[in-house]
C-alpha cells in the first residue's frame, strides 16, 4: 500500500519539474556543482520495546526506555543543481552512558551497554517549486534509499549479556523546503517518510541457542534541518538537527526507536 | 478505497505518528520492592494493594528462578494502569511483558483475586525467562512457560488449575502438533492454558533442563528437537499428558 503513494510522488516528481520551472522564475544556476559537507556532533538514542506485537494487533511500547548519548560523525556529497540534486551520506554514531528512564526517574545502566550504528542514504530530490510566494523559499520532493547497520549490547544482572543486530534497508519519500533570506545564508528542512526491510540477529550469552535470526519490516520519520552560512566563495559553516523515529516488527522482538542529534560542520564547494 | 489512503494518512502525518508509541506520562507514585518497583496511579485500587501486590510478586519471581534453574537477578519496574484504556490494552485483566526495558504493563482493577494475581506474574514471567533464556522460539513457549511456573502460594491458579482445565475441556484442545506451529497460533485464552498445562506437565515430570533447551526451538524443528530432549515423540508426550490430567480429575 506504502507503495501507491510512493509511485504516486515519484511520477508527480518526474511529470512536473518542466512546467513547475517556467512558472518558477529562472533565478537558478544550470550548471552542475558538487558540495563535500563533514560534520561532528552529539546525539542520543532511546529504545522502547513492544515485545511480542502481532501483526494487526497495535502493542503500545515499553513505559520504560533504554537511553543513551554519544557522539555523531558524517560525511555527505551533493552533486547537481539547485533545482534538482543528487545526495549521498555516510554517518557513523556511537552511543554508551546508557540509562533507564521511567516516568519518574532515571536509573543508570552497566558501563558497558552500548550501540553503535552505521549508515548510508542516497537521495534524489528536485526542487519543483521555487520562489514560492517569497523570493528565496523553494519545496521539493524527493525519494531515497539506504542500508543501516546497528548494534546494541545490553546487560542484565547477575551476568546475562544480550546483543542485537539490526541490518535495514529503507525507503522514503522526502518533502523539502528551503529558504535563502541573504545571499549567504540558507535554511533547508526536510521531512522523509518511509519503510524498511529488517534483519535481526541476537545472541544472548545463557541461552541454548546463542545467537537466533529473524526478518522483519519497519518504519522511519526522519526530520532534518540545517542552517548553512557561507564564509568564503567555496567554504561553508552548518549546524545541523537531526530526528527520526523509527520501528520494527519482527516475530516476537518489536520495539521502537528514536535517534537526536545536534551537529556543526563545513562544507566545500560551489 | 480505505487501504489507499492508508498510506497517504501515513504520509501526510508522520509514519512514526501513526506507528510510534505513546508518549510517557508522569501521573505515577512508585514502591519498590525486593525485585520490583511498582508505579501506580495515584489514590489507585493498585496502590490501595501495592504491598500485596509486591509480595505476590516477589514470590513469583523467587518461583520462576528457581522452578526453571536459571540465573536471574534484574529489578523489574510493573506499571499497573486503571483500565483497559489507560493502559491502551484490549481488556480489563490485560498485560505486557517488556524484557529489554525490564519492565511491564498491566491492568490493576478490583476484585483483588487469583485472576489479578495470576496475570501479573505472568507477565513477570515473560520478562524473567526471556532475559535468562533469550528470545523465545514459539508462541506456544513463550505464552505457555510464562503460566506454567505460576507461584500458588496466594492463589490457586496453578499446576493443578491448568491440569483439571485440561481435563474437562479435553476435545476443545487443539493437538500440541497446532499448538507449536506459530502460523495457526491465535493467541486465545484456551491456547494459553492448554500450552501451560502442558510444559507444566514436563516440567514435572522431567524437571526444567529440557525445556531450557527447547524454549528457543522454532516451529519448524520443534517436533525433532522435542523427540531428541525428551526421548520420545510430541505425539506420544501429548497421549501421556493428556491421560495424566484426565486421571488427575478423577481422583
Amino acid at each position: 500500500m506504502r507503495w501507491h503513494a510512493s509511485a504516486l510522488i515519484a511520477l508527480l516528481v518526474l511529470a512536473v519539474p518542466a512546467s513547475a520551472q517556467d512558472a518558477a522564475g529562472t533565478s537558478a544556476p544550470s550548471s552542475s556543482t558538487v558540495t563535500w559537507r563533514f560534520a561532528a556532533g552529539k546525539g542520543s538514542l532511546w529504545i522502547r520495546d513492544v515485545a511480542s506485537s502481532r501483526f494487526g494487533r497495535r502493542v503500545d511500547a515499553s513505559p520504560v526506555s533504554w537511553e543513551g548519548h554519544g557522539l555523531v560523525f558524517t560525511a555527505e556529497r551533493d552533486r547537481g543543481t539547485a533545482r534538482r540534486g543528487h545526495h549521498l551520506e555516510v554517518s557513523f554514531e556511537q552511543s554508551g552512558s546508557a540509562v533507564f528512564r521511567t516516568p519518574l526517574a532515571e536509573f543508570p545502566r552497566p558501563a558497558d551497554d552500548r550501540a553503535i550504528r552505521v549508515g548510508g542514504r542516497y537521495e534524489y530530490r528536485r526542487y519543483l517549486f521555487v520562489d514560492l510566494g517569497v523570493r528565496g523559499f523553494d519545496v521539493g520532493f524527493g525519494l531515497q534509499g539506504g542500508a543501516e547497520f546497528a548494534s546494541v549490547t545490553q546487560h542484565f544482572d547477575p551476568s546475562l549479556e544480550v546483543r542485537v543486530r539490526e541490518a535495514n534497508l529503507t525507503t522514503g519519500v522526502v518533502v523539502a523546503a528551503r529558504l535563502r533570506p541573504l545571499r549567504r545564508i540558507q535554511v533547508e528542512v526536510a521531512w522523509a517518510n518511509g519503510g524498511a526491510l529488517v534483519r535481526t540477529t541476537q545472541r544472548h550469552s545463557a541461552a541454548a541457542e546463542e545467537t537466533v535470526h529473524d526478518w522483519g519490516v519497519g518504519w522511519l520519520t526522519d526530520l532534518t534541518a540545517r542552517a548553512d552560512v557561507r564564509v568564503s566563495n567555496r567554504m561553508t559553516l552548518f549546524v545541523s538537527y537531526f530526528d527520526t523515529g523509527r520501528g520494527r516488527f519482527v516475530l516476537l522482538d518489536a520495539s521502537a526507536s528514536g535517534r537526536r542529534r545536534w551537529m556543526v560542520g563545513v562544507s566545500h564547494g560551489r | 478505497m480505505v487501504a489507499g489512503a492508508l498510506p497517504i494518512l501515513w504520509l501526510s502525518v508522520g509514519c512514526n505518528s501513526v506507528l510510534g508509541p505513546s508518549k510517557l506520562d508522569n501521573n505515577w507514585r512508585s514502591y519498590d520492592s525486593v525485585h520490583f518497583s511498582l508505579f501506580v496511579r495515584p489514590d489507585s485500587f493498585a496502590e490501595a494493594n501495592q504491598a500485596r501486590l509486591a509480595e505476590v510478586l516477589d514470590d513469583q519471581y523467587t518461583t520462576t528462578v528457581a522452578r526453571l534453574g536459571i540465573t536471574y537477578t534484574g529489578h523489574i519496574s510493573a506499571f499497573l494502569y486503571t483500565s483497559a484504556a489507560d493502559a491502551a490494552l484490549a481488556c480489563n485483566r490485560c498485560g505486557m511483558g517488556y524484557p529489554d526495558t525490564e519492565a511491564l504493563r498491566a491492568t490493576c482493577q478490583a476484585p483483588l483475586d487469583g485472576n489479578l494475581f495470576y496475570l501479573l506474574s505472568h507477565e513477570a514471567n515473560h520478562i524473567i525467562q526471556r532475559n535468562a533464556m533469550g528470545r523465545p522460539g514459539t508462541y506456544f513457549m513463550n505464552d505457555g512457560l510464562a503460566s506454567a511456573v505460576i507461584s500458588t502460594r496466594f492463589h490457586g491458579v496453578g499446576n493443578e488449575f491448568f491440569w483439571a482445565w485440561t481435563a474437562s475441556h479435553a476435545s476443545a484442545i487443539p493437538a500440541l502438533s497446532v499448538l507449536i506451529d506459530d502460523s495457526k497460533w491465535g493467541g486465545t485464552d484456551d491456547e494459553y492454558k492448554a500450552s501451560a498445562s502442558f510444559l507444566a506437565y514436563l516440567i514435572d515430570r522431567a524437571g526444567p533442563a529440557p525445556i531450557r533447551q527447547l524454549y528457543q526451538v522454532e516451529s519448524r524443528s520443534f517436533a525433532q528437537r522435542f523427540n531428541a530432549l525428551y526421548g520420545r515423540s510430541l505425539e506420544d508426550l501429548e497421549r501421556d499428558w493428556r491421560a495424566f490430567c484426565a486421571a488427575r480429575a478423577q481422583m
